[in-house]
């Protein structure tokens, strides 16, 4: 009898333990499964300032106000010296500062803002090769646009 | 006392609607936060084209077909000006915690709008979205001369 109760005691007692050791841990873990799901999110990157860069640049570089024009036909590109002169600026409607730097290896040069305020230029800058049209000739240079 | 399998019975029922209640609640939360993109990812993304019909001389004809999930389509579309706007839905509007983390407060407005950089001679026909045939998911972008306008297709 001694032996059969204390065969009892040894079974009982390490199986509720075990049991309620194994609850314990399946709540943890699916505790913790929920809290990594309560993690999840998305991540959007837009870059609409980058975006609007590239626009404001192609509607540059075409636009009738600064472009060459040979018998009704504009060149995009391809810059006119003279309207460059007059207005380096252009003729794009934006609400947002827009710098234009244009260089070309005649040593011409010109921007849309002065060079004083130049040094606070923001991150987003985009380069493309143009060519200026002089009364004489074509100079390849470089158009550089800041936002 | 309690039997231990009736309490490991009643404790795994209420985890199994736990976890039944946050993945529901969740998921609807990331599904919501990736239509409210999408809403501002069509107003870019015709705003965009627009500027590039614009850049082209003569005479342009472009369009563009959603093939998004908004509820409406691109029903809540106008265009202004030099602006492009596009309603979001009240619901889409991310607010709860399980939705996008939002950096900016401003991301959180109830329309979204897009400016469409073009020369000063263009002229951007003001245009709003009909959907009385029904939810809109094309718009034709057309250009002549300067004058850039737009139809539901």
């Amino acid at each position: 009898m001694v032996r059969d109760s204390m065969k009892g005691q040894l079974h009982f007692a390490p199986e509720i333990m075990i049991k309620a050791l194994g609850f314990i841990f399946i709540a943890i873990t699916l505790i913790a499964t929920l809290f990594s799901l309560q993690q999840y999110s998305i991540t959007y990157e837009g870059r609409p300032e980058l975006r609007q860069l590239i626009d404001y640049s192609e509607n540059y570089l075409s636009s009738k106000c600064i472009t060459y024009e040979d018998h009704g036909t504009f060149f995009k590109g391809v810059f006119d010296k003279n309207k460059l002169d007059k207005n380096v600026g252009g003729c794009i409607t934006f609400s947002k500062p827009v710098t234009i730097i244009i260089k070309d290896q005649k040593g011409g040069s010109w921007s849309s803002r002065p060079a004083s305020s130049l040094l606070s230029l923001s991150s987003q800058r985009l380069t493309y090769p143009i060519v200026v049209k002089y009364s004489d000739q074509f100079v390849p240079g470089i158009m550089e646009v800041t936002i | 006392m309690f039997n231990i399998y009736f309490l490991l019975f009643v404790s795994g029922a209420i985890l199994a609607l736990v976890i039944i209640y946050v993945m529901i609640y969740g998921g609807l939360g990331v599904a919501k936060s990736l239509l409210y993109y999408e809403a501002r990812t069509v107003v870019e993304t015709l705003a965009s084209t627009t500027s590039a019909v614009a850049s082209h001389h003569g005479e342009f004809l472009t369009g563009i077909i959603y093939r998004g999930s908004l509820p409406s389509g691109i029903c809540d579309l106008k265009v202004e000006g030099n602006k492009v706007t596009m309603k979001i839905p009240e619901q889409l509007i991310p607010t709860s915690p399980t939705d996008v983390k939002i950096k900016e407060a401003k991301i959180q407005a109830s329309e979204s709008t897009m400016e469409i950089p073009v020369p000063n001679y263009i002229q951007i026909k003001p245009f709003t979205a009909k959907c009385e045939k029904g939810i809109s998911r094309s718009i034709l972008i057309q250009k002549q001369g300067n004058e850039v306008w737009f139809v539901t297709a």
